[in-house]
């Protein structure tokens, strides 16, 4: 089911995303989400294409305000703000889902498309029974009776793995662990069979334990009912070994892609090479001093020309600042949006020649041995429009 | 772990903090009384980062609010600079609070949004009547943290990212100077890119001001990073203590190896282990009888039941001897008793 992105076709840097005889299970083509805030227009998705295909998960990367979550809430019709607008073509199943209208979209969520969200706690109702959330849309999308409904909800609960689902799904979340929890709401996604699970960062509020069994509690679940999934995630160590493709997103764009074995041992752009630097490891000695990725996220309203990410960018150099690099194909359907790809003759080329001036094109100080010696001078930060970098994590 | 006994107390000079027989207790309703922390011993040298793992529930929290007195433990003693803290009065106490500051794990929510970042350090100058010159003690501390005091200072909180907050929460707390830094889960709440800024930044500054520190975390890679010892809990007990070296190369714990079994590896090759520790922690309203570990643990037998076991020193693997762990079948061969008084104490402890 995944020829399509590999049939040589597939030259263009759109190749991902193009019309082709197999129709992907999702393909979206040119998404464009923008939002009017009386500071200007924030472009929260710019222009993104991907694809998903049956039974094969995609791993969407970045960091917070990099327009992952905004990305896949645009797809799923769930950007719901007055001052959105969205643009371009997210297909499901061969079903056009832009410019639907939510009572149309009601008969897509939960049925075609479902999504499992960051923190449990505020995705449940805190006021209802677990049981009563999952039967909610099945008695109201598969018309089943009280009881149908009732043997379904501990089916799933014992499929999530829920000890005792028959006495589980009478309790309220709040007497559940946020490991439990996660599973409820996974519970409720899987109610209806969706072909598409999106999961908005589902382990990010969860102990490295229960990551581990969330994410392998996801996986089943995919190979089983050979659904599509994209995982969200900032982190690239959530993703290593659990998707087939992953796509590295940064203000808006998506700035890298590939199968998911090729983006990590021969990644192209910075961005994800700085994302995967930072990763402590445990092969690492202790007091290993991390690699870190200089500033933050750029402003996403009145973007500048370039390359958005040359301001924290190593190997910037003044074309970068000149002129926005595209996605290039280089080959298996890899493709890097980036003029000085890591580990390229040029990318070394441009990394020496800033090295050797102690600064990039866009004035970042680059040291030669050290890599992040000056602590960050606080730049103006405008009120309200940057995502704060923070993941309400609960501890309990 | 679910090992008790004070054989992870070293006997050193240096020593800045030690916690002997730690016991917190909350009442639960119907006068249920839950343990959150019971009977937890260790130390920590001067200088040294102490790395306290667990998952969410084991006590960690409960323990670095125990050792900051607040609220003040159920039993067990925390010295801190040659004093018992719990036997101290509330202006004793209050005299030393200067000396431990503690930094939270959402930098947001820990800092007032109506105060300005400047008065937010400044406060604990001003509180200590060290005012006077306070203006440059702050300016250089907001610097020390990289946050430039002349464009961020007049700011409030809001117009901050989470890493810039935690940065001024760091501020905060070294306004004063301490000797003791406490770290609750830091990072936990940032992306991975301002995390490893976050750590190199405690890194720096520990070496600068000759900190010692005590970081809890539930990551394991994060942990190690840090950290120049490692304490594991579980359910409210120590599991293994040990040099961080001589506890990742060598878990003696099964809790430890199956926490480490759990950090995701940023590597598509290395082949996700199919085991993974099961269910949830249990209620410590009615903990495990025995070993607390056991309902987890792929080698517990029939001794783990009745028996709890005892912190003991295990052979590392570099020939040292200050890894200890509470467990009947430790994956790492137990030492010999080559020093009686030690295993004595254990075994009575």
């Amino acid at each position: 089911m995944t020829t399509a992105s590999t049939a040589p076709a597939d030259a263009t840097p759109d190749a991902g995303a193009t019309p082709d005889p197999a129709p992907h299970l999702l393909g979206v083509t040119d998404l464009r989400t923008t939002f009017d805030t009386p500071r200007g227009t924030v472009v929260a998705v710019d222009g993104v294409s991907l694809h998903v295909e049956e039974g094969e998960t995609l791993g969407i990367v970045g960091e917070s305000g990099s327009g992952k979550t905004v990305l896949t809430r645009s797809v799923l019709g769930l950007v719901t703000s007055r001052a959105a607008t969205t643009t371009g073509s997210v297909k499901l199943q061969g079903r056009e889902l832009v410019g639907l209208s939510p009572k149309a979209m009601r008969d897509v969520w939960g049925v075609q498309a479902a999504m499992v969200f960051q923190d449990p706690m505020t995705a449940l109702n805190a006021t209802m029974r677990v049981g009563d959330q999952i039967t909610e849309s099945l008695r109201f999308h598969l018309d089943m009776s009280r009881s149908e409904a009732r043997e379904m909800a501990i089916a799933l609960l014992r499929s999530v793995g829920i000890p005792e689902p028959a006495q589980r799904i009478k309790v309220y979340p709040h007497q559940l662990s946020g490991g439990m929890r996660q599973r409820v709401t996974i519970a409720i996604a899987l109610a209806c069979g969706p072909r598409l699970l999106v999961a908005d960062e589902p382990t990010t509020a969860l102990d490295v334990t229960i990551q581990k069994q969330i994410l392998d509690l996801l996986d089943h679940q995919r190979a089983e009912r050979a659904m599509g999934m994209i995982i969200i995630t900032h982190d690239l160590g959530v993703v290593a070994g659990r998707t087939k493709r992953i796509a590295v997103m940064y203000a808006g764009r998506v700035v890298e892609r590939g199968p998911t074995r090729l983006l990590f041992h021969e990644r192209r752009h910075h961005y994800t090479d700085g994302l995967l630097q930072c990763i402590p490891r445990l092969s690492d000695a202790g007091h290993t001093r991390l690699s870190v990725i200089p500033g933050r996220p750029p402003d996403l309203v009145d973007l500048p020309v370039g390359c958005p990410f040359a301001a924290r960018c190593r190997a910037a150099q003044d074309r970068c600042l000149s002129e926005t690099p595209t996605l290039v194909d280089v080959g298996d359907g890899h493709e890097h949006a980036c003029f000085f790809p890591v580990g390229t003759p040029e990318g070394e080329d441009a990394l020496a020649r800033n090295r050797a001036a102690g600064v990039t094109a866009s004035g970042l100080p680059v040291d030669a041995t050290t890599e992040d010696a000056a602590p960050t001078p606080v730049l103006p930060i405008p009120t309200d429009e940057v995502a704060p970098l923070v993941h309400p994590r609960r501890s309990t | 772990m679910a090992g008790s006994g004070t054989a992870a107390l070293r006997q050193r000079d240096d020593i800045v903090l030690a916690v002997e027989n730690l016991v917190v207790e909350f009442r639960g309703r119907r006068g249920a009384t839950v343990q959150a922390v019971s009977d937890v011993s260790f130390d920590v040298a001067r200088g040294e980062t102490l790395g306290l793992v667990g998952e969410s529930g084991c006590g960690k929290s409960t323990t670095a609010r125990a050792i900051m007195q607040s609220p003040r433990p159920t039993a067990g003693s925390v010295h801190f600079g040659g004093r018992d803290l719990s036997r101290l009065g509330n202006e004793q106490l209050r005299q030393l609070r200067p000396e431990m500051q503690m930094i939270f794990q959402d930098p947001i929510s820990s800092l007032n949004p109506r105060r300005r970042v400047l008065d937010i350090v400044a406060e604990g100058l001003s509180i200590w009547g060290r005012g006077d010159g306070s203006a440059a003690k702050v300016a250089d501390t907001l610097r020390d943290v990289g946050i430039d005091p002349e464009s961020a200072g007049p700011r409030r909180p809001h117009e901050f990212s989470g890493g810039q907050c935690q940065r001024i929460c760091i501020a905060r707390a070294l306004a004063l100077d301490p000797t003791l830094l406490i770290c609750d889960e830091p990072v936990s709440a940032l992306d991975v890119s301002v995390q490893a800024q976050i750590l190199n930044l405690l890194e720096d500054l520990k070496a600068r001001h000759e900190l010692t520190m005590v970081f809890i975390a539930h990551d394991l890679a994060v942990v190690k990073n840090i950290s120049d010892r490692v304490a594991v809990m579980y359910l409210g007990k120590l599991c293994e203590v040990g040099p961080a070296d001589s506890l990742y190369s060598a878990p003696a714990h099964p809790y430890t190896a199956a926490l480490l079994e759990a950090v995701p590896e940023p590597d598509p090759d290395v082949p996700l282990s199919g085991e993974s520790l099961t269910g949830d922690l249990p209620s410590p309203l009615n903990p495990p009888t025995g070993c607390r570990f056991r309902t987890r643990c792929p080698r517990a037998e029939e001794r783990c039941v009745v028996e709890e076991p005892q912190l003991r020193h295990v052979v590392a693997p570099d020939g040292g001897t200050e890894h200890v762990v509470a467990c009947h079948f430790p994956l790492v061969q137990a030492a010999p008793p080559a020093d009686p008084a030690v295993e004595a104490a254990a075994a009575a402890g």
